[in-house]
């Protein structure tokens, strides 16, 4: 009797796993978990997944205190995770453990503090990531980007990310982004740039395709409509660009998709006040 | 909620990035890998500054190193710990070289905020250096970039450390 009852509520369980797995959070979640599992494999280490779960016990805590604090009812959040698994792949995977804490506590702190109408301003991850290079000098190498492999691993990130873009809907965005990215660099390197052949290989190109594919496409901090998201990655390549090529470091990427993100809040209050 | 982009769309524009990036590959193939010193500004002066930093005889000899003394004559260099830093496309790697009886008796990254971690190049790199008792080092395979930012950060160094009456 008892065994009739478990089999429907195992697969019920089965059922909405499956369910969640195939909503956004959740596709993210996995496709992350997948590129954390090829860099660990190849790293050879597990020094990255340590520092991940890291960051993910570090958001857990974080976000129940914000809940707890504004009276919200306490409950697991999934963004916080993504923000978690983000963090830990871009971190290099030597970071000190307070490194790690202090980054995703900057993060969640973010995500709850900057934000309109329950829905953040800023990329949280990126915010975090900026925070660590500028504050903490923390090395962030992308080993989830899977940087460390062959040039050709920047084919898995691509398939990987159109997985996520696909069911995001920000197609448009991504394009964007990367017609602007690649316009750029071309017309730089053709006045024979050095950096801007870098742009275009094993590192660089791999952390765009990460950004482009996981941090862009965030939805509460990206827009919906379709002429938006043109705009939004098109500023955001841009911005890239010309903070790469005037100051180089790591921290372009992060300050494009901020840049972005303003730019996003800006047309959300011309909405707002036209009507 | 904008209605999703159509397949046959979404395959052309992926074509068409393809054929960006490769047109954009092949057009900087001929000055990639060209590590670039310091901030990058496109002009001469950066790779002048490249070039300069990795030539071992250099009369750039300044004063921030902590604890020099001018006793040792004929050493090359002399005692005392210097900082120096490098810096490239991907980051920037500051060491610190400590030079006992005209010697390079230790060389520590004291940080490394690049695009690769640390352990590319630590402890690789500075045990070459001491080997070596030179910035010349061989470039670690796929941490080109951070080993040119290291061996910037030495020779900055070591340009410090250098005895003016060294003739050698």
């Amino acid at each position: 009797m008892s065994e009739t009852r478990t089999v429907p509520l195992e697969r019920r369980r089965r059922t909405g796993l499956m369910r969640y797995l195939r909503t956004p959070k959740g596709l993210v979640l996995t496709l992350l978990c997948l590129l954390l599992c090829i860099g660990a494999i190849d790293g050879g280490t597990l020094h990255g997944i340590f520092n991940v779960c890291v960051a993910v016990i570090t958001a857990v805590v974080c976000d129940t205190i914000a809940l707890w604090l504004q009276r919200y009812p306490i409950r697991l959040s999934d963004g916080g995770l993504v923000t978690a698994l983000i963090i830990g792949l871009v971190l290099a995977a030597d970071t000190p453990i307070a490194v790690v804490i202090a980054t995703t506590a900057i993060a969640i702190a973010s995500k709850h503090v900057l934000r309109i109408s329950r829905k953040p301003i800023f990329n949280p991850a990126a915010v975090g990531l900026l925070a660590a290079i500028v504050g903490f000098h923390a090395s962030e190498s992308w080993w989830g980007d899977l940087s460390a492999m062959p040039a050709w691993s920047a084919a898995i990130v691509l398939v990987v990310g159109y997985a996520i873009v696909q069911r995001v809907n920000k197609f448009p965005q991504f394009f964007s982004f990367f017609v602007v990215y690649l316009a750029f660099f071309a017309f730089e390197g053709a006045f024979h740039v050095a950096l801007a052949a870098d742009a275009f290989r094993n590192p660089i190109i791999n952390s765009a395709l990460f950004l482009a594919c996981f941090m862009l496409t965030d939805p509460p901090t990206s827009p919906a409509r379709y002429r938006h998201q043109i705009g939004f990655g098109a500023i955001s390549a841009i911005v890239s660009g010309l903070i790469y090529l005037t100051f180089g470091g790591l921290s372009y990427l992060f300050i494009g998709l901020l840049s972005a993100n303003l730019w996003k809040l800006w047309i959300t209050r011309q909405k707002s006040v036209i009507g | 909620m904008a209605k999703q982009m159509s397949k046959q769309l979404i395959a052309m524009c992926t074509v068409a990035l393809g054929a960006m990036y490769a047109a954009g590959y092949a057009v900087t193939a001929p000055f990639a890998d060209q590590p670039v010193a310091g901030v990058p500004n496109g002009s001469n002066t950066t790779q002048q500054r490249a070039e300069s930093a990795l030539t071992d005889k250099t009369n750039d000899a300044t004063t921030n190193g902590s604890g020099g003394t001018s006793s040792v004559k004929l050493a090359k260099y002399i005692d005392g710990t210097y900082q120096g830093t490098g810096s490239d496309q991907i980051g920037t790697v500051d060491v610190a070289v400590t030079i006992r009886n005209g010697k390079i008796v230790r060389v520590e990254i004291t940080e490394c905020d690049t695009h690769y971690p640390q352990s590319d190049i630590d402890p690789v790199l500075p045990n070459e250096v001491i080997a070596k008792q030179s910035a010349n080092v061989d470039f670690v395979s796929g941490a080109t970039l951070s080993s040119y930012a290291f061996a910037m950060a030495v020779q900055q160094a070591l340009s410090q450390a250098q005895n003016p009456n060294d003739k050698g």
